[in-house]
């Protein structure tokens, strides 16, 4: 309900009460003056009658008194009966058919001489005026109406007022809502303007004129608007700049990997190529010279072509290290047991007299890029793997340590393991902490690891101790 | 019908033109091999002048002057008389941008040079053996 309805309701609901209670109050004044009007009438009826009888009693025609009542009262149409009661009390004559009801008599008393008095007889079917006819024997004369006409009157009365008030309350509640409605116009107003401003129309205005609250409200309201719309506008701008920043920073990141794959591409197609040179004379040396070589001369060339295909070596796995950088990733749901597994077997049958217990966890999954993730495990297991190469009995162990969101899966051997003094080098490109002759290897497995552990937002750590063996932890970051 | 028949070996790097001719020599492979030092001398050897002898097989650099590797490729799979010649891509990059490239215009095989030349010609061995030996010939056009 709409609150100018609701206050109108209101509003006619108390005009309404009060016309009702001014209609009773003056209800009844009216009935009584009525009742008095009409009391005065009879009364002047019955004295006007009580003229005429008057000379006759005086002049003692006693007998022609019931005769003369008769007479009056065909000439009066609106009185009922009449009799007259003399000095003694006793009915000296009378209209009725056989004689004066108890009613009628027991009313028809005056107080005191000359008194005139209107009764009203029980049931209400008769008025009853009584006068004292003056002929100084004290006869009295009495007239009834019926309470018919009286009763017409006061529905009449009755009529005339509830049309009154009927129409009192009608216009009194048109008039209050009018009123009420003019009045709360200007707040509806401001709640439209309101929602109109609220679903996003902030160039939209309240009309602000007034002075009192409502007017006041608007001009709140509008102030609020104004602000919002500064503030849009500037978010917009910011965000507007903020787009235009990062399709800038793009558009520079890819011209960076672009160069960076034209780069890789150079390094594989062209820093290749004299290395195949070395190599390839070296080794023609070798073969067509080693006559005219001592041992040293033999020596020297072996080592060149060892050092030029460790370079190709470091070529490669460079390569492949930023190869992985530039891809993208495709992250699913990976069973990391069953990948263990089948990278052990891999690494069992390169190398089938070596005797390693590799113990997997299972139901161990995580969620990233399979093939990124199989590089991850293949350093690890790989490492794993070679590091043990010295121990007599060689075990390696992969599993999930930890709950929640501190859960980290993890490679642990008994191999040469490594100084907690050095860790922070572990995971350097080209940085190892072994000879390549005690164990052999480009120093870029860990880097590789490291990376591809970062790109999923996770991190990876070691711990170790020399001569018993190393863990590798890392985690996914993404729901792993 | 193979004795007088040639290897076209495309290659622009003197160095590698040698080696890949030692590392057949070694192999006892004596098929004669003619060298194409950039694109534009491999495209006018194969379907130049009124077509000589067409090569048993092609071996294809990638990168090399004028016409690269897979621009020699496509004009060779373009050409009537040379379409279904045996092309094995021979080249330092095994970037998975070219092994689709030379995949996709129809190259027969892709080999990467490897540095170790004991490798290398190890490599020579097997292409020579089953190109020139073991692999049947498409029928001349």
């Amino acid at each position: 309900m709409k609150l100018w309805a609701k206050i109108g309701v209101l509003m006619s609901a108390i005009l309404a009460g009060c016309i009702i209670a001014v209609l009773v109050f003056s209800h009844r004044s009216a009935t009584a003056a009525l009742l008095a009007e009409q009391d005065r009438v009879l009364l002047l009826t019955a004295e006007r009658l009580a003229q005429e009888l008057k000379e006759p009693l005086r002049e003692g025609q006693r007998d022609a008194l019931p005769g003369m009542l008769r007479g009056l009262q065909e000439r009066n149409g609106g009185i009922a009966y009449l009799f007259v009661k003399n000095s003694t009390g006793s009915v000296a004559a009378h209209t009725f058919s056989r004689s004066v009801p108890e009613d009628a008599l027991h009313a028809a008393v005056l107080r005191g001489g000359g008194q005139r008095s209107v009764a009203r007889l029980p049931g209400g079917e008769w008025y009853q005026a009584g006068v004292p006819v003056e002929t100084g024997a004290g006869d009295e004369l009495f007239i009834g109406e019926p309470g018919q006409a009286r009763n017409a009157a006061l529905h009449a009365l009755w009529g005339r007022e509830l049309a009154a008030g009927t129409l009192a309350i009608a216009f009194g509640s048109l008039l209050c809502f009018s009123v009420v409605y003019r009045l709360t116009r200007p707040l509806q107003t401001v709640v439209q303007g309101i929602q109109i401003i609220g679903q996003g129309d902030l160039d939209h205005r309240l009309p602000a004129g007034g002075r009192d609250e409502i007017g006041g409200l608007a001009r709140e309201i509008n102030d609020m608007a104004e602000r919002r719309k500064t503030t849009e506008d500037m978010i917009m701008k910011l965000n507007f700049e903020l787009e235009e920043n990062v399709e800038q920073r793009t558009a520079q990141l890819t011209a960076a990997n672009r160069e960076l794959e034209a780069f890789a591409y150079s390094v594989s197609h062209d820093l290749r190529a004299p290395l195949r040179s070395i190599d390839g004379f070296s080794k023609a040396l070798l073969d067509d010279y080693l006559d005219k070589l001592d041992a040293e001369g033999r020596d020297h060339l072996k080592r060149i072509r060892k050092a030029s295909q460790r370079m190709g070596q470091l070529i490669d796995d460079l390569l492949k290290l930023s190869r992985l950088t530039r891809g993208d990733m495709l992250i699913e749901q990976v069973d990391l047991s069953a990948m263990a597994r089948e990278i052990a077997g891999n690494l069992q049958a390169a190398d089938p007299a070596r005797p390693v217990r590799v113990t997997v966890q299972d139901g161990v999954t995580g969620a990233g890029d399979r093939k990124m993730l199989r590089v991850v495990l293949e350093n690890l297991l790989g490492n794993a793997w070679k590091y043990t190469t010295k121990q007599p009995q060689p075990r390696i162990l992969f599993g999930m340590a930890g709950n929640g969101p501190s859960r980290a899966f993890f490679i642990k051997d008994n191999g040469a393991g490594f100084d907690m003094h050095y860790v922070q080098k572990l995971f350097g490109v080209f940085q190892r902490l072994h000879s390549d002759a005690e164990f052999p290897g480009t120093g870029i497995g860990l880097a590789t690891v490291q990376r591809i552990v970062h790109r999923h937002g996770g991190t990876v750590w070691a711990e170790g101790e020399v001569g018993k063996g190393a863990t590798f932890y890392f985690t996914l970051g993404r729901a792993a | 019908m193979t004795g007088e028949r040639h290897i076209l070996l495309v290659e622009d790097n003197a160095d590698d033109e040698l080696l890949t001719i030692r590392a057949f020599r070694q192999n006892r492979i004596l098929t004669e091999v003619r060298v194409a030092r950039d694109g534009q001398e491999a495209l006018d050897q194969l379907l130049g002048g009124t077509g000589g002898q067409l090569p048993h097989l092609v071996l294809l650099d990638l990168k090399l002057p004028k016409v690269d590797g897979f621009g020699v490729l496509r004009r060779i799979r373009q050409a009537e008389r040379t379409r279904l010649l045996p092309v094995v891509i021979l080249t330092s990059s095994r970037e998975d941008e070219d092994l689709r490239n030379g995949y996709l215009l129809g190259a027969n095989s892709y080999i990467r040079k490897p540095v170790d030349f004991d490798q290398f010609t190890a490599a020579v061995r097997e292409l020579g053996l089953y190109w020139l030996a073991l692999n049947e010939p498409p029928p001349l056009a």
